[in-house]
């Protein structure tokens, strides 16, 4: 694992809440998980990463801040949809900067989008979450990375 | 050309006997034309011979009556004149050949009769008119005189008579040879026109029949042709479909042409590539970079000045990364490409590319370097572990694993912010050094080289004002590291046959371990030192205590080495000897209680320094500086970080090896104690009581849930 891997994902979500009306995000010391469902909250939007690297990367955020996040952006209804389609955005966001930034060798997958447990799994032995913990408000979200 | 004339000999040469015949058809038409007009003219004078007999008789008769009425004969003798001149010379002319005159005006050509009938006809006919022609110019002559006297006048009555006489006895005969050879020629030239017609029909025939010739040839050549083309087409559509190259033809242009092979599309992920833009294609594809080289070098090969095969070395596209749709995914792939020019007579007309994916060939290049690397990292995994303490390596890897999940859970441990960011690097730092002095007394020098890295990290970390989150990045890769080379080392461990299973007895194994501490150590310092160490033959300690007393020992001997002992021309200049010398000796009284101690000759602890750096560090206030006792320093020295080195280096410098023999001595209720004079040495003493194994587990189970 490269820490600019892991700078491009993380640089992502701090500029997609830097557009929101509360830019300041607070992150927390990255630590490794074995699992996903280790570091995941309520809606998680996830992509596959291959190439060179193989791998996930995923966003997962509590009901609550997503919620507000739709609020934030003049948005009134804030069902599940919803919720699943701001999540989303937020792995688009991942995804399309992986793109950018990460080169040729990356192969990035559309983002999958999951209430509760994403079914993908990381494989294999070693291949631990660095599950970096990301606060926005008072809401507490994970961006989650996983290549090896 | 004579490839070309060889192909089509056979219709070529048709074509000649074609034209010839249509030449021939037309020169006989021509010929025949001629002729019959010759015949048409010959039957025209035979019939005017007719004409002609029967005027000259009537002249003749008129002339006679003309003569007994004393009319004038001149008109008569005029018209007899000429009518029989005429006749007597176109006899002449069918019987001999030669010129007469024509019945349209002019002259005309009559060729001799050569016939049996028609010399025949003539022969009869000459020998009737011979004669009476005679008589008849020498009965004209005398007429046409002016005045004839009596006895001419008796004469031309006389010869009038005669030939009145002789008209009426042959003129009718004459008249029906006349007639006859009037016939003769009309069947005569009926007999030409049949013949000319059959030789126009067999030509005509004749050319037709080459016609056809040529018509199957050209039909049989073009089929072949088209046989040809189409087996052509059809095997060139085969390979096409069949193989495993993309191939197109690009021009100057960049424009693809029309015939591109099956696998092109699949290589691209998209059909109609037939005529696009090169140029326009791949930039969609290919980086801005790679597209500029892609250009120029296509560029290159239509320069005349540049050579093909030198081109081909310089190929710079033989391992192209692209990115393509397919079906809706976006998907790497590594294309080679190779380029030929297309020449006709010397002129490059177009370039032929051929495009292999080798993705699978690097991505098995890339296995096979994982590979390898994994089978590298094992490698030097087994001999790092055949280097290590056997016996130890289990309860390392046993504790370091508990250590891992520590500073796992610090970093996990919310931090509100940059102090308490600083303090969770503080507790990792001291967790990571044990670690270190532990893997460095085992000779795992792959982990002590990871702890110190960290340790590094931490020290920069450390410098900056504001610390957040994404800081720890690097130490948690690093962590991963550490976590990866536990795993490592266990599957080997597992992979050796019972080598897991190996009883975790004390042996000399320890006493071996540091020895060899002590010597990598004075060998990175460079310093001289006589090393001497017993009792830690204790084959009754729990394993935990084990570990920690040789983390303690590790700790001490790091520590009097590092700062006790001074280099060889220091201790010279103080009429020390060169080698300093550092004893570490493990004792166990009758009460229970173990009694470790490390003596060294060294320098001795520079209290007034400590003072300094404590004061420095906020420790002590500057007032207290005179007042604080050595056994105060002692404390502030295994609690806190102080070092009175100016750089840290693998073996010393942070101040740690203290903090982590405090932080060690606390967990087993062990007590410290310090005896040295400046100049002179130091020896630390630890008494670790009986109690010391339950109450070690005991709080490193807190600790861990802290």
């Amino acid at each position: 694992m490269k820490e600019e891997n892991l700078r491009v994902f993380l640089s992502s979500i701090v500029k997609y809440f830097a557009h929101t009306s509360d830019p300041s995000v607070n992150v927390g010391a990255p630590y490794l998980v074995d699992e996903i469902k280790d570091a995941c909250k309520d809606y998680t939007g996830l992509i596959s990463i291959s190439g060179d690297y193989n791998g996930v990367c995923y966003f997962s955020a509590p009901a609550v801040l997503l919620r507000h996040l739709i609020l934030s952006v003049g948005e009134t209804d804030t069902s599940e949809s919803m919720m699943l389609d701001a999540v989303g955005e937020v792995a688009n966001t991942l995804s399309g900067n992986a793109r950018k930034e990460l080169g040729k060798g990356f192969e990035i997958s559309a983002p999958h989008i999951t209430k509760g447990l994403p079914t993908m799994e990381t494989e294999g032995e070693g291949n631990r979450i660095y599950a970096i913990p990301i606060q926005w408000k008072s809401y507490k979200a994970m961006l989650g990375i996983s290549l090896h | 050309m004579s490839k070309v004339f060889g192909r089509y000999a056979a219709i070529i040469a048709t074509v000649v006997v074609f034209l010839t015949l249509v030449l021939g058809v037309l020169g006989l038409n021509f010929y025949t034309s001629f002729q019959t007009e010759v015949t048409a003219e010959a039957v025209n004078i035979a019939g005017r011979q007719r004409m002609l007999s029967q005027r000259t008789a009537k002249s003749l008769s008129n002339l006679n009556y003309k003569f007994y009425t004393q009319d004038d004969l001149s008109i008569d003798i005029a018209e007899l004149k000429a009518a029989s001149a005429l006749f007597d010379r176109s006899l002449k002319a069918f019987t001999n050949g030669g010129e007469t005159n024509s019945t349209k005006g002019g002259a005309a050509f009559l060729e001799q009769v050569t016939s049996d009938r028609g010399r025949e006809i003539l022969s009869q006919a000459n020998e009737l008119w011979g004669p009476f022609y005679d008589r008849l110019s020498t009965m004209v002559d005398l007429a046409e005189r002016s005045s004839l006297p009596i006895s001419g006048q008796r004469q031309l009555s006389g010869l009038i008579a005669d030939n009145v006489s002789y008209a009426n006895s042959n003129i009718n005969q004459i008249l029906k040879l006349m007639n006859d050879l009037t016939n003769y020629q009309e069947g005569q030239a009926t007999a030409s026109a049949d013949t000319s017609r059959l030789i126009q029909t067999l030509g005509i025939i004749a050319s037709l029949v080459c016609f056809a010739i040529i018509l199957f040839l050209i039909f049989g050549q073009l089929q072949r042709a088209d046989r040809k083309a189409l087996l052509a087409q059809r095997e060139t559509r085969k390979i096409f479909e069949t193989v495993d190259q993309g191939l197109f033809l690009i021009d100057r242009d960049f424009n693809m042409g029309s015939q591109q092979s099956k696998e092109l599309e699949r290589i691209f992920s998209s059909g109609f590539l037939a005529g696009k833009n090169l140029h326009t294609f791949i930039s969609d594809i290919v980086s801005s970079t790679d597209l500029e080289k892609v250009l120029r070098y296509v560029r290159l090969l239509f320069d005349p000045h540049k050579k093909q095969k030198l081109l081909q070395d310089l190929n710079p596209l033989k391992k192209l990364p692209i990115q393509v749709q397919d079906q809706g995914e976006l998907t790497s792939k590594y294309l080679r490409f190779s380029f030929s020019r297309v020449e006709n007579n010397g002129k490059i007309e177009g370039v032929l590319a051929s495009v292999s994916d080798i993705s699978n060939e690097i991505r098995l290049e890339n296995e096979l370097i994982e590979e390898t690397k994994r089978s590298e990292k094992q490698l030097e995994m087994i001999s790092v572990l055949l280097s290590a303490d056997a016996n130890m390596l289990p309860e390392f890897i046993k504790s370091s694993d508990r250590t891992y999940e520590k500073i796992n859970q610090i970093f996990r441990n919310p931090a509100r912010n940059s102090s308490e960011f600083k303090i969770k690097a503080d507790s990792v730092l001291t967790l990571v050094h044990a670690t270190k002095g532990e893997s460095s007394l085992l000779g795992l020098t792959i982990i002590s080289e990871t702890c110190h890295e960290i340790e590094d990290k931490i020290d920069q970390l450390k410098l900056k004002n504001d610390i957040g989150g994404d800081d720890f990045l690097s130490l948690t890769i690093l962590l991963d590291r550490l976590i990866s080379t536990n795993e490592q080392m266990k599957s080997v461990m597992s992979a050796v046959a019972g080598h897991s299973q190996s009883p975790q007895t004390i042996d000399s194994g320890e006493t071996q371990n540091l020895i060899k501490l002590a010597t990598d150590v004075s060998r990175r310092q460079h310093k001289e030192v006589a090393f001497s160490t017993g009792g830690f033959d204790m084959p009754h300690l729990a394993p935990d205590l084990r570990k920690n007393i040789l983390s303690l020992a590790s700790q001490l001997v790091r520590n009097a080495i590092s700062h006790g002992i001074e280099s060889s021309d220091i201790r010279k200049t103080l009429g020390k000897s060169e080698q300093g010398s550092v004893k570490l000796c493990l004792l166990q009284e009758n009460s229970g209680k173990l009694i470790l101690s490390c003596e060294d000759d060294g320098a001795g602890i520079n209290f007034e320094s400590i003072k300094l750096e404590a004061s420095k560090n906020g420790l002590i206030k500057a007032e207290d500086i005179d007042r604080v006792s050595s056994k105060q320093l002692l404390q502030l020295m295994l609690k806190n970080r102080l070092s009175t080195r100016t750089a840290a280096d693998a073996d010393a410098g942070r101040g740690a090896g203290l903090s982590v023999l405090g932080s060690i001595s606390d967990q087993l209720g062990a007590r410290v104690s310090l005896q040295t004079r400046q100049g002179v040495g130091a020896k630390f003493i630890i008494s670790i009581p009986k109690t010391a194994p339950e109450m070690a587990t005991k709080k490193l189970t807190e600790a861990s849930y802290a």
